[in-house]
Parts: C-alpha cells; sequence; structure tokens
C-alpha cells in the first residue's frame, strides 16, 4: 500500500443530515460497501477539530481502501455543522448516536467502530456501550483532564499575552468570571460555565475499557501509558509522533498509524480475539 | 425580524481527474444578482478558516442575498489530492508563491459560467488573502472583487521564523513590549533562569540599536524575501478593475510588516488607493482570535461589499438587510 492511494476519494460523498434536535450536520462519508463494517470518526474539541480535518480526510479514504465505510461528520455547532459553539460532550454524545443512526437507516451495516481523537476518543469511549458498537479506537485521549483544562486556558493567556504583552486576567480570575455567570474565550472559541463543567467532569475510568480487549489506545506518553494499563485497558501504545502539530510540521498521512488501527479494526472484525464486547 | 433560512450543499468540480469541493451558502428562495463570495482556505487550514470564521460569515452573507462558497482546492479540506507533507514554513511558502491560484482560477472560471450576472469576490485570510491577491494579479477578468485579511507580504522561510521582526515597526512593537516588562521581577527571572529568548532578544535589540545609526531607506525590492509575486500582482490590481478592501488586525505582525512595505513604499502611505482601501480593526490578532473582533471584521466586510456592489435596497430582487439567519 503506498500513500498515494490516500489522493482520491472514489465514490465519496458530503453533506448534511439531520439530528434529532433538528440541527444539520455536516458529513464526510466513503463510498459505501454494504454490509462492510463502519468506521464513526469522534473529532477532537474546540480548534483542534479544524487542525485534525486533514487526518481525517487522509484517514477515511485510507479505510475506505480497505473496504471499511468510514463516517466523519461534525457535532453541532463545530466545523461546517450548524448550530451554535458549544455542545456539551452530553449533546456530542447524542450527535454520534445520531450519525450511527442515519447511517443504519439507509444501509445495512455489519460491525460498528469507533475512531475518536484526542477528546473525541473520550466522547467515543463513553458512547460505547449505548450503541452497541465492536471496538474504539482512541488517539491521543484526554487522559489528564486537569493538564488538558489548564492548556486550555493558557491559550487565553497566550493570546492576553500578545494583545497585551501581559496577562491581565490570570487562571483564576478566568474561573471566577466563568462561576458568575460570564463567558471566556478558549481557542478562538467563547465557552460557559457549563461546557467548563461537563468537559471537566469527562474523565476516562476503568467502565470505558470495554472488555480490554475491544479498545485500542495510542497515547501520548508513558506516564498516561501506566494510568491506562490501571484502568485495564490492554492494547496499547505511546505514539511515535504526536497529533496536532500543525505549527511545526504538517503530516496528514499518518501511514504508520493507520496501518496499526486497520490491524485492530480487521481483528475485531473477524473475531479473531474472542469478541466478548460484541455480545 | 424576519428570518431567513439558509440552504447549504457540497458542491463538485474535476480537475485533472480529482475532485474538488466546495460548499454552497445561500438563502432559499434568493435568485437575485448579488456578488459571489468564494472564502478561502488560510495557510493549510481547510476553508472553515481558523475558529469556523469562514462558515458563520459564509452564512451571514447568504442572508443579505449572497451566493457564497467555501472552497478548498485539491489536496485541502473536503478536496480529493494530496497536499505534500512537509514543515509548515515550507508548506506557507508554497502557498505564498501561487500553489493554490491555478485549481481556484479553474473554480472561478466555472462560477462565471454558471452565474455569469454575478459578480465575484474573493475573501482570505492570512495565505487565502494572498492566494486572492495572485489570482487577481494572473487573472484580472476573473474577478471583480477581493477582501484581503491580514495578508502576508514577506514569503515563509526557515531562515526567518514568523516570531523574528522583520520591519522597523515591528522591530519598534518589540521592544515597545520589552520596556514594559523592566519593572518585572518574573520577565527579568525568566531572563536571568535563560527561559525567554534571549537569542530573539538579542537580536531585537541589536536591530533596534542599528535603526537609531542608519535611517532605513529601501527600495520594496530590497526587502529580504518580500513576495515579489504579491508586488506585481498589487501592482495589477492597482491598474484598475478589481475592488479590494485590506483589512488588517492592530496586533498582528502582517500588519506591521505591511505598514514598512507595501503601505509606505508601494501605496505611498495613502490608506485609499487604486490598490486598495486598508481598515484597521482595534485590539484585533493575526488569525481573530476573539468573536467580537470576528463581527466587527464581518461588519467592515458587509458594508464594503455593498459600497461597492451595490446596497441590497436598489437591488433588482429587493433582499432586505433587516433580518436574522436560522441556526439550524
Amino acid at each position: 500500500m503506498t500513500p498515494d492511494v490516500l489522493e482520491k476519494g472514489e465514490g465519496e460523498s458530503c453533506g448534511f443530515f439531520t439530528n434529532r434536535r433538528n440541527k444539520r450536520l455536516f458529513y464526510h462519508l466513503s463510498p459505501v460497501t454494504e454490509g462492510a463494517p463502519l468506521v464513526v470518526f469522534c473529532n477532537p474539541l474546540l480548534e483542534e477539530q479544524i487542525t485534525c480535518q486533514p487526518l481525517v480526510a487522509s484517514w477515511l479514504r485510507y479505510l475506505a481502501q480497505h473496504r471499511f465505510n468510514a463516517l466523519a461528520f461534525d457535532y453541532t455547532g463545530t466545523g461546517n455543522s450548524w448550530g451554535i459553539y458549544t455542545s456539551t460532550p452530553d449533546t456530542m454524545m447524542e450527535d454520534v448516536a445520531d450519525a450511527v443512526e442515519w447511517f443504519r437507516n439507509r444501509q445495512q451495516v455489519g460491525k460498528l467502530f469507533l475512531l475518536g481523537i484526542r477528546f473525541g476518543a473520550n466522547i467515543a469511549l463513553r458512547s460505547a456501550p449505548n450503541i452497541g458498537v465492536s471496538g474504539v479506537i482512541g488517539v491521543e485521549p484526554v487522559m489528564d483532564m486537569k493538564r488538558y483544562w489548564n492548556n486550555l486556558l493558557r491559550s487565553n493567556l497566550v493570546t492576553q499575552l500578545s494583545i497585551h504583552g501581559k496577562v491581565v486576567e490570570d487562571r483564576k480570575t478566568l474561573m471566577e468570571r466563568l462561576r458568575s455567570g460570564g463567558r471566556i474565550n478558549l481557542s478562538g472559541y467563547d465557552i460557559d460555565l457549563e461546557f467548563a463543567d461537563s468537559v471537566r467532569r469527562f474523565h476516562i475510568t476503568a467502565a470505558e475499557r470495554g472488555g480490554g480487549e475491544s479498545t485500542s489506545l495510542f497515547l501520548r506518553s508513558r506516564r498516561e501509558l501506566e494510568h491506562a494499563r490501571e484502568l485495564g485497558f490492554r492494547i496499547l501504545e505511546v505514539m511515535a509522533k504526536p497529533l496536532c502539530q500543525e505549527n511545526v510540521y504538517y503530516d496528514p498521512y499518518r501511514i504508520d498509524l493507520f496501518r496499526k488501527t486497520k490491524w485492530f479494526l480487521e481483528r475485531r472484525n473477524s473475531g479473531a480475539d474472542g469478541d466478548s464486547a460484541d455480545r | 425580524m424576519e428570518t431567513v433560512r439558509i440552504a447549504e450543499r457540497v458542491i463538485s468540480v474535476e480537475l485533472q481527474g480529482l475532485d474538488m469541493r466546495a460548499i454552497e451558502s445561500y438563502a432559499e428562495g434568493e435568485c437575485g444578482t448579488r456578488p459571489v463570495v468564494v472564502f478561502l482556505p488560510s495557510g493549510v487550514k481547510y476553508s472553515a478558516g481558523p475558529y469556523r470564521i469562514f462558515v458563520n460569515y459564509a452564512r451571514q452573507l447568504a442572508g443579505d442575498g449572497f451566493r457564497c462558497y467555501r472552497f478548498d482546492p485539491r489536496g485541502i479540506g473536503i478536496s480529493e489530492g494530496r497536499f505534500q507533507s512537509g514543515p509548515i514554513h515550507q508548506l506557507w511558502n508554497r502557498i505564498e508563491t501561487g500553489c493554490f491560484v491555478e485549481d481556484l482560477a479553474h473554480f472561478i472560471g466555472l462560477l462565471r459560467a454558471n452565474w455569469p450576472r454575478r459578480r465575484v469576490v474573493l475573501c482570505g485570510l492570512c495565505g487565502g488573502a494572498v492566494t486572492a491577491a495572485l489570482l487577481a494579479g494572473r487573472h484580472r477578468k476573473l474577478v471583480d472583487g477581493i477582501v484581503s485579511i491580514n495578508t502576508e507580504v514577506f514569503l515563509s522561510s526557515a531562515e526567518s521564523p514568523p516570531s523574528m521582526p522583520a520591519t522597523a515597526t515591528e522591530v519598534d512593537m518589540v521592544m515597545k513590549r520589552y520596556a514594559t516588562k523592566l519593572l518585572s521581577r518574573e520577565a527579568w527571572s525568566r531572563l536571568l533562569l535563560l527561559e525567554s529568548d534571549v537569542k530573539g532578544i538579542v537580536r531585537t535589540t541589536g536591530k533596534f540599536l542599528l535603526q537609531g545609526l542608519r535611517k532605513e531607506n529601501r527600495r520594496l525590492e530590497e526587502y529580504r524575501n518580500i513576495n515579489h509575486h504579491l508586488i506585481s500582482a498589487f501592482r495589477s490590481i492597482g491598474s484598475g478593475g478589481v475592488s479590494h478592501l485590506l483589512l488588517f488586525s492592530e496586533n498582528s505582525s502582517s500588519w506591521h510588516k505591511f505598514q514598512d512595505t507595501f503601505l509606505s513604499l508601494l501605496l505611498q502611505s495613502r490608506y485609499s488607493s487604486p490598490c486598495g482601501e486598508i481598515r484597521l480593526i482595534r485590539g484585533a490578532t493575526h488569525d481573530l482570535h476573539d468573536q467580537e473582533h470576528r463581527s466587527e471584521a464581518l461588519t467592515q466586510i458587509s458594508a464594503w461589499l455593498n459600497s461597492s456592489f451595490g446596497n441590497p435596497e436598489s437591488d433588482a430582487t429587493g433582499y432586505h438587510t433587516a433580518h436574522s439567519v436560522s441556526s439550524t
């Protein structure tokens, strides 16, 4: 398999479907193969959604080349979808279920898999039990929510530095503003307390490990790997090159990662590893 | 207030066996003659734009009767094709020298054939603004107007990272920042612990001192890494036929670079010239990080579109601006 095959998305389609709240959600769908397994992408949050889009598009084409049905979509109020930011994680999980439902209503599908990136991996892991998935792939899931939240707040501080040359509102003041009913800007998006609280509560727990063999996680560091192991996840790997580094090096064709996920998906699809999570 | 429902669909255009895609936004039932507005990717970020700025702009302007497209050239966003991986400054350099121009020209040519009575306006931010101007320079008959947001006049290169000030105004700005930190204990401790960008501080201070000793008297073309393609494009635009709005963020280094080069040497410091109308968004960052600044930019764009291409009151369809756009 050469990377060049990712250039063409023969038979793929893009458009909008309507979710349960009557919002039009944008989708990018590989050519459909009746009865083949379906892989649904779960996007990361905020600006990471925009920066990861090229990766998702090429990954979708790679999976299509290997006869998977692959569906990427944007949550309510994100990317090209309709609605106003911000959706809470609960709304995002509903959107995942609606995307699956929309596809199942128009096509007979085989097994269902979720492929989540960054916070999207947390969404995928939490959604899995509700929609009967056969496996979850999580790429750089948010294992340390406190650190993740601090990094989001840091994006606000960095902008203050570029505008005022100094930090005018520190993290504590920003949180106070949220608690008093105000909104703050996180990596370019205005968010409120409901969003902040719901994201900060969205830890990955042992409940999400899905039987161990049905979940494959690609992590950022060895520390995260140890943490995931303690929670009972078994198929784990530390990423050689982290995602979302578009400020330095642009590479949406992560063939090594694509191959590893294909291996996992094929194994789960054939039931070669016992298939305990499918029942 | 009337609520306008905006229709959206994905359209495809083939070029050399690959599908280029765009999302078309228009008010349902709209059949007027207001211009087509095409939004372009910002660098390698697809046509939704940073913080999905162009998704919101396209929907708002569609509500005013414009036919809007968010266009992805080959290898970007939802379009087919492959945009080579690599260090980001190399990819930006390719964009700044026009790698998307022919894809865009092909798309605009088809739009022109499809909408013979409508004029065509391009809108881009940073690298997208450069692409728009280069297209107008090379294919002047294809374009009637351009909205350039924080256009970048220097070519990206590994030798001069974006953090290094390239012009006198930029150096002054950075030195002012340093001056505000002179009494800060934190800043001094960062410096002494070598946590600051010491190399950058030394270089910028050196440049500042040299500036004081010799008055800069360079021609535009003599600036290192200046985008010569863009200079030609501006000259072509200035010779007539294409309206041009240049929006800049006050805190964008693109503005400081533009001031010392294109504005002072090509436009003779005129904020209004055949090359374009310049407007400044106070307090804004390069990629319009704050919602308030994105809204202000849209207000400026709307006003300019109405004044340059006729306001809806005089449009044959009588499309009204007093409306809200349905969010579903």
